[in-house]
């Protein structure tokens, strides 16, 4: 008794191919859910970020120069980079510090943006990590920003 | 009879947990010292006092403190009605506090509740000047009644607005507790109390004011990146503030973690067993602080 439950050649293939596309989504879940786990764990034991995963480190052949680069700097450095652009922030010298975010490598403006607390839907461009890192330095400036348009209470009294 | 140290938790954001705050520091202290501690609602949102009011399950009312709310009420003991009488020009402030005043939520927790009337005091007393000292004449009433107990600790749930009970409760307490969350405007709120405090409020003496986490994010038991990001911006205006204002502004160690459904730790009677760890290490550093 043969075993084909499909009418034809043509609703076969239909089948297989939906059940290709079913088991490739669920793999693409699974290794998102494993990524983003690993990436928990990781951040959870103090691993830097440039330790990515397994996977995402493996050498693309389409984009393999970008994947290639590593952060060259550490946590602790990107806190320090971050007190140093505020300053300059502070001072009014926004153009040095958008030169400055504009020249360094993504994987050391995401050690940055990730030791700020900033957290990305997707892959961020350079474009991105950029302003979000600098909407940081406006956070930080507005927090100690003071505008008083009345007098002391000590001015009032005198009045 | 030794005054109490007074603590004020007071934030210009609301829903930073000042409520919530004050209610299990409170409960804290009292469940795991010896310390008797009294807690003042201030806020005419009633929130604290609201709590207080309703049963475990959430919707009915608390018999014993209803009953004795409503014989306040009626006899004029509210902190509403001491106020009214504080603030009468050229008069003697003749107002007796005693358990029709203060309410006993067990025998080392006191409570003196909020009532709606304070929404509407702003319009009825303008002078300023008057109100600022009624909180330290009515601390000094509460110390000096025999027929009270000799409180070691006073908290004050403030509202988030400035009012002029605010006013009057930050021109004379120890310590000014600002609970912040990991968001820029919680944090910003630190900020507007260390700028107004010297120049709007000039309390004599200075109080300390202490600055800690609440509702702080964890991952693994330690406070997420973003936490960690408004943890170092608060910490870094507190000092600025120090050295610039000349006032003692400091950013505790101290965190508590967010809890969904925390504020229903008061209508059922005790902080949550995961936070009580996290409480006493804020009341520890509270105490070695005010020291």
């Amino acid at each position: 008794m043969s075993e084909n439950i499909f009418r034809n050649k043509e609703e076969e293939l239909q089948r297989l191919t939906q059940e290709i596309a079913d088991l490739k989504s669920t793999m693409k879940d699974m290794a998102s859910s494993l990524t983003r786990i690993e990436r928990h764990v990781k951040r959870s034991f103090g691993i830097p970020p440039k330790s990515q995963s397994s996977v995402a480190s493996k050498p693309r052949k389409r984009n393999a120069e970008s994947t290639k680069e590593e952060a060259t700097i550490t946590p602790e450095d990107a806190l320090r980079i971050f007190d140093e652009l505020s300053e300059d922030w502070g001072n009014q010298k926004h153009g040095l510090i958008e030169g400055r975010l504009q020249e360094m490598i993504v994987p050391n403006l995401k050690v940055i943006a990730h030791e700020l607390g900033l957290t990305f839907k997707g892959k961020p461009s350079k474009k991105v990590l950029c302003e979000r890192i600098i909407s940081r330095l406006n956070e930080r400036a507005m927090l100690s920003r003071n505008i008083n348009i009345t007098s002391p209470i000590s001015e009032v009294k005198k009045d | 009879m030794n005054s109490p140290k007074t603590i004020a938790t007071i934030n210009f954001k609301g829903g930073v947990g000042k409520t919530t705050v004050t209610w299990c520091l409170g409960d804290v202290i009292s469940s795991f010292s010896d310390s008797k501690v009294l807690l003042f609602d201030l806020d005419a949102q009633m929130s604290l006092t609201q709590a207080i009011s309703l049963n475990e399950d959430g919707y009915s009312l608390e018999a014993r403190f209803q009953k004795w709310y409503e014989n306040s009420t009626e006899r004029k003991k509210t902190i509403f009605d001491a106020l009214d009488q504080f603030a009468r020009p050229a008069q003697h402030f003749d107002f007796p506090v005693g358990f029709d005043f203060i309410y006993q939520l067990t025998d080392s927790l006191h409570f003196v509740p909020s009532v709606e009337d304070l929404y509407w005091m702003e319009l009825e007393v303008f002078d300023r000047d008057v109100v600022k000292d009624f909180i330290r004449r009515l601390l000094g009433k509460v110390t000096n009644t025999s027929k009270l107990p000799s409180y070691d600790y006073v908290l004050f749930d403030c509202p988030p607005s400035f009012t002029l009970l605010s006013y009057s409760v930050l021109s004379c307490c120890d310590l000014i507790l600002i609970p912040v969350n990991p968001d820029y405007f919680a944090s910003k709120g630190t900020n507007l109390i260390l700028n107004s405090l010297k120049m709007r409020i000039e309390p004599f003496p200075l109080p300390k004011i202490g600055v800690f986490m609440n509702k702080s994010k964890t991952w693994g038991g330690s406070p997420t990146k973003e936490t960690n990001f408004y943890m170092r911006e608060v910490s870094r205006v507190c000092d600025n503030a120090s050295k610039t204002e000349n006032i003692r502004a400091e950013f505790l160690d101290s965190w508590i973690p967010e809890r969904v459904g925390v504020k229903r730790a008061i209508t059922s009677g005790g902080v949550p067993g995961e936070l009580v760890d996290p409480f006493k290490n804020l009341w520890k550093e509270v105490v070695r602080y005010l020291a």
